[in-house]
């Protein structure tokens, strides 16, 4: 891989590492950190001939164990949602601005039903219904059998589907 | 990617919580589910939906470039910072200053051994330079006494 291919690689996947990093960390300065870091890491890696097959699970994977190191050194990160609750922003702007809160509300409420989840069904539903990537590419990522991350995915969506039936009906 | 009806929809969705469903499967409970119109209990779903779209479409910051001050103080600041760590231990820690050096009549020596030999002999010299003037200072003082015991017995 040579300079300009890795250029377009890295271009191409910095959204979804910024994403994924952004979704565990809740800060968008660590996320960037953490950007920073699996790009140079990759680069390194690269120049000395470590060519991966899947280069962008390998990008995920070192991204996520990064975010795992970083959580459990720091506790007090990943308190603070106010800041990545402000990306939402609602495109139907013709809507009664009582529905666009009350959406607001249940945008808040989903994020805080998917942190409380234990971290695998977090990440993987995170890495499914955010990011669609396929059943193995998630299990490449986490580093964990393709059956194990389907019993994730089904448990989480469950947990959110009674979840969320009752945040609506309350 | 075809739209699909409700039925299709509620069909889908029990598969999407067993985690069954393609990715394109789940496209198209997306889009159906971002539609105006729901029946009233697939409305929390829309929400969800909508999440996981809003959420797939946050971009991170582009990186604004450094102002010049602040690329000069990155590139001159390791330098400055190596130059004084640099003067500091040759201060402190100079091996000129741990070499022994003392002055004889004006000559440098810095052999530790002739130099104590040397300060042996200066101060035994001074040792008896010392006992020759206390003694002299004895005699001068025996001396006064007498002139004074003279002078008040034999007055001139």
């Amino acid at each position: 891989m040579n300079n300009a291919a890795f250029s377009v690689f890295i271009t191409s996947v910095r959204p979804k590492l910024y994403r994924f990093s952004l979704s565990l960390l809740k800060r968008s300065d660590a996320a960037e950190d953490v950007v920073q870091e699996v790009g140079l890491r990759l680069w390194k890696g690269v120049h000395k001939g470590n060519l991966h097959p899947h280069m962008e699970a390998l990008a995920m994977c070192t991204a996520k164990n990064l975010c795992i190191d970083i959580l459990r050194k720091n506790t007090k990160i990943g308190k603070d949602h106010t800041e990545k609750q402000n990306h939402y922003t609602d495109p139907h702007t013709e809507r009664s601005p009582q529905l666009v809160l009350e959406e607001k509300e249940m945008h808040a409420g989903i994020c805080k039903l998917i942190d409380l989840l234990p971290l695998q069904q977090q990440m993987c539903i995170r890495l499914r219904d955010v990011e669609g990537y396929e059943l193995e590419e998630i299990a490449q990522i986490l580093e964990c059998e393709e059956g194990s991350v389907r019993t994730n995915l089904s448990r989480a969506r469950k947990k959110i589907r009674e979840q969320i039936n009752q945040l609506w009906n309350r | 990617m075809e739209p699909i009806n409700e039925t299709t929809a509620r069909q889908l969705l029990e598969r999407y919580h067993q985690g069954e469903t393609s990715l394109a499967e789940e496209k198209q409970l997306s889009a159906y589910f971002c539609q105006a119109l729901l029946p009233a209990d697939l409305l929390p779903y829309r929400t969800l939906f909508r999440f996981f779209r809003d959420e797939a479409a946050v971009t991170p910051p582009e990186s604004a470039p450094l102002p010049k001050h602040r690329i000069y103080l990155r590139i001159f600041a390791p330098i400055a910072a190596a130059a004084a760590c640099f003067l500091l231990f040759f201060t402190l820690y100079s091996p000129a200053q741990h070499d022994f050096v003392c002055y004889q009549d004006g000559q440098r020596i810095q052999d530790q051994e002739e130099a104590l030999q040397l300060a042996q002999q200066q101060w035994e010299q001074m040792s008896l330079r010392i006992q020759k003037a206390t003694a002299l200072a004895d005699k001068w003082e025996q001396m006064k006494n007498y002139t004074e015991t003279i002078n008040k017995y034999i007055p001139r």
